[in-house]
Formats: structure tokens, C-alpha cells, sequence
């Protein structure tokens, strides 16, 4: 899989490997999206492949595809409009209507691999999903153990009544 | 699209950072109720408490209220910091019959409403901790429009202007104080509809405002003295003066104009050094469109077909104007700072919420703000 830049900008480019062992090849620019990947490059250089030893093949396709795009928003084209800032929400918008588990996946990823504006997209996407919900639903979406005795369920909502409305 | 399933949520693969990260992202109500969920997110909510309660400064405006046949109220905020209607907390445990729209000047973590079952009797509290408290406007017969301000520590201020007299309401003093006479120029039968519909009626700088009964001079009562002020601003708007509403913005008062032939909607802030208007922002066209009812509702009277008239209504927050029309859930705004209008998302009742009664349910827009204000939601 391999993510161009445009092609008039001699642009150096940045190989990685994913856990499973892929390789990965983007500009510099993109790569620079992630604070951890520029100051590994700014330290090894664009000789050597970089290896992402926790972020497997799928998700850190998903994380490029983010950064490329991120990285040609801020590109300027005369002969081009600007992308504008409602065209980034949709794109990002439809970039985390994706399965609940590819999400966690990616803040992991977005957080070992420090993109913040991914972290943050992804957390709110994340929180969207829990909203609305019941303790219930938010356990079986989410297959989290119920570690509450009933009694001490039932405490927690009398002391906070006005949310279980 | 590559989808790494896992037999267990990796939800529980967060580290406790990472879940906090989420969880702060939830609007206050989804929170709480989010503590049930397990220990950990129990634990990492109310390490987040502080967050919750100070450092995003939670306000909803505008508000939508839906009440249903069974007299059942519930409401939504319209929440700045992330751009969606956020559900607030039951009115159900109200202990009285209420009005379905709070009046003006709620917001600062309290609610007002007339008690509907009983007459001049009014009702301020809570939502979040219950506390409710009733009062009557004693030895008042004539209909009365209420405007609150509230100071904190849930003690607030009720002024009742009625077309002859004002009188006040301390929650400190638990009683009514007559304050005088309703000046001449805003009686005559207007001021309380005015107040009443919140239309033409904005507090801004601990001052109530509205206009004349000719709409030509801006008038107020300064909650300060507790007194009506002689202060004359005129309104020098070239426009139908009916449709003219007063909005209180970012410590100024501004009037919204509608040309009733055009349906040019422009916003007019009144500049204080010089005491005039003068004309700030025009809707353009493409959100006037968006805010113009399909189709105007026809009402067939004995003599002739009606068009009924859909007031624009307006209300300041922030630094924020919010437009819409009367009935409608569609609603666009104006940022003062960034200069730009933006479409409100769509208010959307789930098909269960509406099919729920026998009746339509009345839901609609209210030209309000409401700032949580509550007890910490566990004991320490």
C-alpha cells in the first residue's frame, strides 16, 4: 500500500513496517503528522525503515490515510481551491465510521504514534457512540464486566437520580 | 476496510489516561450515568469530576422543550462546545403542574415557570438537585410577566411586572416587595405579552429591556435600585416595529429587524457612548431561506383565509445570536467573533419519542440559556 504525494514535489519518503511486517511507504510530510515519527526521523534519517512494532498493518493504513490527507490540507495549489474547513469535518467524519474495535485500536495507535488532532477525532468519536446509551448497552457494545453488585448499583443511581431519568 | 475484532472489548485495553480522554468528552448527563458501567469508569469519572464541573464552562443555548399529552416535560440544550443537543435532566419531579416554557431570565443553574393549576403561583428550582421552591404574587389579579435573576447559591430575584405596578421577589427574604408604578410609556397591555413571549425583552448588565408601547424608545428596569430608570434610548429602525425583538449578546443590547415585504432580517447593536443603533450584520439570503417555513400555514376564518403571521425569534448567548421561527426546529446562528453564520444541526426526536402519546407531543424552541449548577455527584 502506498500513499502518493504529488508528484511535481521531489519530496523525500519515509518507509515503515507494521507489526505483521508490511511496509509502508509516504512523504516525509505525512510521516511528520506524527510527533513520534518526525522525531525518529529527525534522528535516524529517511535511509532506514522504520519499524511500528504495536500498530498492525490495517490500522496504520487507516492512520496514513489520515496523515496524507491532514498533510495536503495544508498544501497550497494555485491552480487548486483551498480544502475547506467543512470539507475536513466530512472527510473526518465519514474517516471514523468505522467498527467500534478499529476505533480503540486507533487511539492506541494515535496516542503511541502522538497525532493529536487523530486522538482527539477518535476520543470524541468514541464518546459519541457512548451517548444516549445505557450502563447496559455501553457494557455489551463495549464487553465490559459488570464488576458492581446490584445493591451498589442501585446506590449509585440514588445519589445521582437526575441522570437516570 | 481492515477491522481488527477482538474477543475481549479493547475498550479494557485503555490505559486509564486513554479512558479519561474519552470519558471527558461526554456531555455531564451521559457521565453520571456512564458510573454504573464498571469500577474502573467509575473511578476515572470522578477523578474527572472537576473537569466536568468547571473547566469546560457547560451552557445550553437555545433550549427545546417537548411536553406530551400526560403533561410529561422534557428539554434539550443546544451545547456550544461540541455542536449537538444534549438531553438535561428530568422536570418530572417538579412537585407542581407547570407551564411549558420557563421564563425569562432562567438560566444561571435555576428555572422559573408558572404553576399552571393555581393561580400567581410560580415556581423556581433546580433540575439537578430538586430543590424546588413555590411563591405567590399576593393580591394580584391581573396577569403578571416574570423576568429571574439569580446570583448564585441557587437565591435568585423575580420581578413581576404588571401593566399597573412592579413588584419584586427576594428568595432571601422570602416575600414581595412593590417597587412602583410601570411607567406609562410601556403599559398599555403590551410590555407583559412582550415580556411574556420573550419577545422585546433582553437583560443585559443586571438591566431588564423593552420597548415603548410606539416601539420608539428602548426603556429599563435596573435590577440594582429595583427601580424603572428614566433612561430614553431611541429606536430609530426603519422597520415594522412589531416584529422588532430585543437581544441581550456579549454585554450589548441588540434589536433584530424583519422587513415584512422582503424578509430581510438584520441585526442593529446599540452603541452606549453615543446611545444609538446602529446596524451590525444582514442574514444572508441562503440562511433566511433555510429559517422560511415551507409553507405558510392558512387558517380559514368566517369572512376571509388568514395567513398566519411566523415570527422570527432570536436569543443571545455567549457571543452568539440564534435565529429561528416560531414553531419551527430549525434554527441558524451568527458568531459576533468569528463573523460567520452557521446552521444549527437539526433537532431530531427519536420515533419513539413521538409516537409515544395519544397527542402530537408540543415541542419547541425557547429563547433561553441554562448553565448547570449542581451538588457533586458523589459523596466525598
Amino acid at each position: 500500500m502506498h500513499f502518493q504525494g504529488s508528484p511535481n514535489m521531489a519530496e523525500k519518503r519515509v518507509k515503515l513496517i507494521s507489526s505483521d511486517n508490511d511496509e509502508f511507504e509516504v512523504d516525509e510530510a505525512v510521516a511528520f503528522e506524527s510527533e513520534t515519527l518526525r522525531n525518529m526521523i529527525q534522528d535516524t534519517g529517511t535511509n532506514v525503515p522504520i519499524s511500528i512494532p504495536n500498530v498492525s498493518s490495517d490500522i496504520l493504513a487507516k492512520v496514513l490515510e489520515y496523515c496524507s490527507y491532514h498533510a495536503e490540507t495544508m498544501e497550497t495549489h494555485d491552480d487548486k481551491p483551498p480544502i475547506t474547513d467543512a470539507q475536513i469535518r466530512e472527510w473526518d467524519a465519514d474517516f471514523v465510521d468505522v467498527h467500534p474495535a478499529t476505533l480503540y485500536s486507533l487511539i492506541l495507535a494515535a496516542n503511541y504514534l502522538n497525532i493529536k488532532n487523530l486522538l482527539d477525532l477518535i476520543c470524541q468519536a468514541v464518546a459519541n457512540n457512548i451517548r444516549g446509551k445505557t450502563a447496559v448497552e455501553i457494557r455489551k457494545i463495549l464487553h465490559i464486566q459488570d464488576d458492581f453488585t446490584y445493591e451498589e448499583e442501585m446506590e449509585i443511581r440514588r445519589e445521582t437520580k437526575w441522570a437516570f431519568d | 476496510m481492515g477491522v481488527v475484532l477482538r474477543k475481549r472489548g479493547a475498550m479494557e485495553d485503555l490505559c486509564n489516561e486513554l479512558l479519561e480522554l474519552v470519558l471527558k468528552r461526554l456531555p455531564l448527563r451521559d457521565a453520571v450515568r456512564a458510573r454504573v458501567v464498571c469500577r474502573r469508569w467509575r473511578d476515572r469519572i470522578d477523578a474527572e469530576q472537576f473537569h466536568f464541573q468547571s473547566s469546560r464552562c457547560r451552557s445550553y443555548s437555545p433550549l427545546v422543550f417537548k411536553r406530551t399529552d400526560d403533561g410529561q416535560h422534557t428539554w434539550w440544550g443546544y451545547n456550544n462546545a461540541t455542536g449537538q443537543w444534549d438531553p438535561l435532566p428530568s422536570l418530572s419531579h417538579v412537585p407542581r403542574s407547570i407551564s411549558f416554557l420557563p421564563f425569562v431570565g432562567s438560566g444561571h443553574g435555576l428555572l422559573g415557570f408558572k404553576i399552571t393549576n393555581e393561580l400567581s403561583n410560580y415556581i423556581v428550582g433546580n433540575p439537578y438537585t430538586h430543590k424546588w421552591r413555590t411563591f405567590k404574587l399576593a393580591d394580584c389579579w391581573g396577569d403578571a410577566a416574570m423576568f429571574m435573576i439569580s446570583s448564585g447559591r441557587d437565591e435568585f430575584y423575580v420581578v413581576a411586572v404588571r401593566d399597573e405596578e412592579t413588584h419584586i421577589y427576594s428568595s432571601v427574604a422570602d416575600g414581595w416587595e412593590k417597587v412602583g408604578r410601570t411607567p406609562s410609556s410601556v403599559s398599555g397591555g403590551q410590555i407583559v405579552t412582550r415580556i411574556k413571549k420573550k419577545e422585546c425583552a433582553a437583560v443585559c448588565n443586571g438591566c431588564l429591556y423593552s420597548a415603548s408601547v410606539d416601539g420608539d424608545m428602548l426603556i429599563s428596569f435596573d435590577m440594582g435600585t429595583a427601580q424603572w430608570t428614566n433612561d430614553r434610548i431611541s429606536i430609530p429602525i426603519d422597520t415594522t416595529k412589531r416584529s422588532m425583538q430585543l437581544l441581550e449578546c456579549a454585554g450589548t443590547i441588540y434589536a433584530v429587524t424583519q422587513d415584512d415585504t422582503t424578509g430581510r432580517v438584520r441585526v442593529w447593536g446599540l452603541i452606549m457612548e453615543i446611545r444609538e443603533f446602529s446596524l451590525i450584520v444582514e442574514m444572508p439570503r441562503e440562511f433566511q431561506e433555510y429559517l422560511k417555513p415551507l409553507d405558510c400555514k392558512t387558517t380559514t376564518m368566517r369572512r376571509a383565509k388568514k395567513v398566519e403571521k411566523v415570527w422570527l425569534k432570536s436569543f443571545g448567548h455567549g457571543h452568539e445570536f440564534f435565529f429561528w421561527r416560531h414553531r419551527s426546529l430549525q434554527a441558524v446562528r451568527y458568531d459576533l467573533v468569528a463573523q460567520e453564520w452557521r446552521k444549527l444541526p437539526e433537532f431530531l426526536l427519536r420515533d419513539s419519542e413521538l409516537t409515544g402519546g395519544r397527542e402530537e407531543p408540543q415541542v419547541e424552541i425557547d429563547a433561553g440559556f441554562f448553565e448547570p449548577r449542581f451538588e457533586p455527584f458523589f459523596r466525598p
